[in-house]
C-alpha cells in the first residue's frame, strides 16, 4: 500500500517559496507604492474617532477613492476633487486611531501638503463619549497648530455650545457636503 | 537609490528571506509529520515493512509504504495524515499576538494540498480530492498572506 502525496517534497518547497515570491511582491509593491501627487497636491486630512464615517465621508466629497500606506499612519485613503480650477485631494488615514495621535505621525501628516482639517465628531449610538472626543479634538488642534480645522457632526445638539464654529452634514441626506467642499475650496489659494 | 531606500530594501528582503526559511522548516515538518500519522495509524494496525520515502529519485515522489492485511481500514490508514499536522497547526493558535499565529492556515492548507492522493483513495473519485485541494491553495494563501502582512506592518513601525 502506498501513499503518495501530490508533491514531491522539493516540488512543495518549489511552490511554497514561489507562492512568497508572488504574495511578498505583491504586498510590498503596494506597501510602497505612493503616488507623487500625494505629497504635492493641496489636501483636506478628515480625522476624528473610529467609526465616525470618515471614509464614507470622503465618498460623499470626491468618490474615486485610492489606497497607500505610509509608516506611521500605515493606511492612507486618497481622493482628488477638482471643481476644473483647482484640485484637492481628500484624505482619510482609515485604520488611524485618534488616541494614537501623537508628534511623531503629525509629522507624518505634515509631509503632505494640507490646507485644512475636518474633524468629524462621532454621536451615534455607542460611540465615544462626547467629552472624550472633545478631548481628542482639542488634542489635535493643538497638535497641528495654525490650520483651518473645520469640525462637523451629524447632530449638533450639545457639540454646539463646546465647538466653536461647528457644521451640520447629513451623511444620509447628504445636507451640508456641497457647502462643506466650497468651504475647503475657498481656503485654498 | 539613497542610503535610506537601500537601507529599507535591504530590510525587505531580509524579511523576504527569513519568510521564506520559516516556510522551508514548515513544510518539512508538516512533511514529516504528514507522513509520520501515515506511519503511525499503520504501525497501530500492525502493518509490515513501514517505511517514510522523503524523496524517491527514480519517482520523484514522496510517499509512505507498507504492507497491511486486507482487513485493515483503509480510511483510517489515510486519514492518519491529519493525526499529528492537525495539533501542529492549531498549536500555532495559541501565539495569539505573533506573526506566525497564520502558520496554522498554511500548515492546513498544504496538509490538504499535499494529501490529494489520500483523499482520492477515500472517496474513489477525483472530483472531491481537487475541491480539498483548492480549499488547501486557499488557506495557503491566505494565510502566507496574512502573515507577510503582519510582518510588513512591523517592520513599517520600526521604519
Amino acid at each position: 500500500m502506498l501513499f503518495e502525496e501530490t508533491f514531491s517534497f522539493p516540488a512543495s518547497i518549489i511552490l511554497m517559496v514561489s507562492i512568497i515570491a508572488i504574495l511578498f511582491s505583491w504586498r510590498l509593491y503596494s506597501f510602497i507604492r505612493i503616488p507623487k501627487s500625494l505629497y504635492s497636491l493641496p489636501s483636506v486630512i478628515v480625522l476624528g474617532p473610529r467609526t465616525s464615517g470618515k471614509t464614507t465621508l470622503v465618498k460623499e466629497l470626491a468618490p474615486n477613492i485610492n489606497f497607500s500606506f505610509s509608516h506611521a499612519t500605515k493606511k492612507l485613503g486618497y481622493s482628488i476633487y477638482s471643481d476644473g480650477k483647482k484640485k484637492v485631494q481628500f484624505v482619510d488615514p482609515e485604520k488611524f486611531s485618534l488616541g494614537k495621535l501623537n508628534r511623531e505621525n503629525v509629522e507624518e501628516f505634515k509631509k503632505l501638503n494640507y490646507k485644512s482639517l475636518i474633524y468629524l465628531f462621532n454621536i451615534s449610538p455607542g460611540s465615544e463619549p462626547i467629552e472624550k472626543q472633545i478631548r481628542g479634538f482639542k488634542k489635535t488642534m493643538r497638535l497641528f497648530g495654525r490650520v483651518n480645522l473645520i469640525p462637523v457632526a451629524t447632530k449638533l445638539e450639545k457639540l454646539k455650545q463646546m465647538v466653536k464654529n461647528i457644521r451640520k452634514i447629513s451623511l444620509h441626506r447628504k445636507d451640508g457636503l456641497v457647502s462643506l467642499r466650497n468651504s475647503v475650496f475657498a481656503s485654498i489659494e | 537609490m539613497n542610503e535610506s531606500a537601500e537601507s529599507e530594501m535591504k530590510l525587505y528582503l531580509s524579511l523576504l528571506l527569513f519568510v521564506i526559511l520559516l516556510n522551508i522548516s514548515i513544510v518539512l515538518a508538516t512533511v514529516v509529520l504528514h507522513e509520520a500519522g501515515h506511519f503511525t495509524v499503520g504501525n497501530y494496525f500492525e502493518c509490515d515493512d513501514i517505511k517514510i520515502v522523503l524523496y524517491d529519485a527514480d519517482t520523484s515522489s514522496t510517499y509512505t509504504q507498507m504492507s497491511c492485511s486486507p482487513d485493515t481500514p483503509l480510511l483510517l490508514l489515510a486519514l492518519g495524515c491529519f493525526l499529528f499536522v492537525v495539533p501542529f497547526a492549531m498549536a500555532f493558535l495559541i501565539l495569539k499576538d505573533n506573526p506566525m499565529r497564520h502558520f496554522a492556515w498554511v500548515i492546513l492548507g498544504f496538509n490538504l494540498l499535499i494529501g490529494f492522493g489520500d483523499i482520492e483513495l477515500l472517496t474513489k473519485t477525483s472530483i472531491i480530492p481537487f475541491i480539498t485541494g483548492i480549499i488547501g491553495l486557499f488557506l495557503i494563501v491566505v494565510g502566507e498572506s496574512l502573515l507577510i502582512n503582519k510582518y510588513l506592518l512591523l517592520i513599517e513601525k520600526r521604519l
